[in-house]
């Protein structure tokens, strides 16, 4: 039994990978390598492409915010504004009278102010309404 | 201790260093259990770089917990599984045929740098039972050790030890 022994281990002794198995293997490990740092570059890349498109996305609501204020100081809103002035300045001089013409000047209050709405809506801005240039 | 070795050389960046150290302690013995399994020397080649491939990308998963010889000797088989499948698409990894399948795979071809009578030898091996064949080609290669056949084939040691001396047996009288 020691001779079938000693020959099978003289047999399988022999038996060992290549000699280039090492510098194959390394050699598609480098390939490998390099080509994860390419990728990781190109994950760099696109992470700084999706921050540069949102940072567009937040200025170009930002100038949408803008233009929606700049909007608001048309004829109509400057009217508007005058209008409430001219009212509370006024206001102390009716204000005797407000007992007396109590209704009819409340009437006239919220006819104003719906003057108002309607005349400032159209330039309000909603924000829903994100697909508007 | 390797384990230790490889976590840090992981953890300092030097991936390659711990895929070198690997390579030394274990580059023979993942070719022979593929070679055990797949029974063809350019096959076992294929495997064995594959399973280093395997290693070196899973290296920065690899912690205290696991053992490199476990970790890569289960890779090894299932790796030589797959490339076994992969030469018979319909076979299954529970198939108990996978392993038949090695004995009609191509003959061996590991003869070189050898005399006639490890060849001739070799030959004898080859008609084993498959699992018979394994623990021989892995306990001759390993210089004897049935615990690392053992740990290798994911079986008990008594198992080897049974193997083993049915394989020897059977050898004598083929001889």
């Amino acid at each position: 039994m020691n001779t079938l022994d000693d020959r099978l281990s003289r047999a399988f002794r022999a038996v060992d990978v290549p000699a280039d198995f090492e510098t194959r293997l390394l050699a598609r490990v480098h390939a490998l390598g390099r080509d994860g740092s390419q990728s990781q570059e190109e994950r760099a890349m696109s992470a700084r492409r999706r921050a540069q498109e949102s940072y567009e996305r937040g200025g170009q609501e930002l100038r949408r915010w803008q233009r929606a204020a700049f909007r608001m100081l048309t004829l109509d809103s400057v009217a508007g504004l005058t209008l409430i002035i001219v009212l509370l300045l006024a206001l102390p001089r009716l204000a005797p009278q407000i007992g007396i013409l109590g209704p009819t000047l409340l009437v006239a209050v919220l006819a104003v102010a719906v003057a108002l709405y309607f005349s400032l809506s159209p330039s309000i801005p909603s924000p829903l309404s994100r697909g508007e240039g | 201790m390797l384990e230790a070795e490889v976590i840090e050389r992981v953890h300092s960046g030097r991936r390659d260093e711990a895929l070198a150290a690997i390579l030394r302690a274990y580059k023979r013995k993942v070719f022979g259990l593929a070679l055990s399994y797949l029974r063809d020397r350019e096959a076992a080649q294929d495997v064995a770089q594959e399973v280093f491939i395997k290693v070196w990308k899973a290296l920065p998963r690899f912690d205290e917990r696991a053992t490199v010889s476990t970790w890569i000797y289960t890779i090894t088989r299932n790796t030589s599984l797959s490339a076994i499948r992969a030469r018979r698409p319909n076979a299954s990894l529970s198939d108990p045929e996978v392993m038949e399948a090695v004995e009609m795979s191509a003959a061996d071809s590991a003869e070189e740098g050898s005399d006639a009578d490890g060849a001739a030898l070799r030959r004898l091996v080859e008609q084993l039972p498959p699992k018979q064949r394994q623990v021989v080609t892995l306990f001759y290669m390993q210089e004897q050790s049935y615990d690392e056949v053992a740990e290798m084939l994911a079986m008990p040691v008594g198992t080897v030890k049974t193997l083993l001396h049915r394989a020897r047996a059977r050898l004598q009288e083929l001889q």
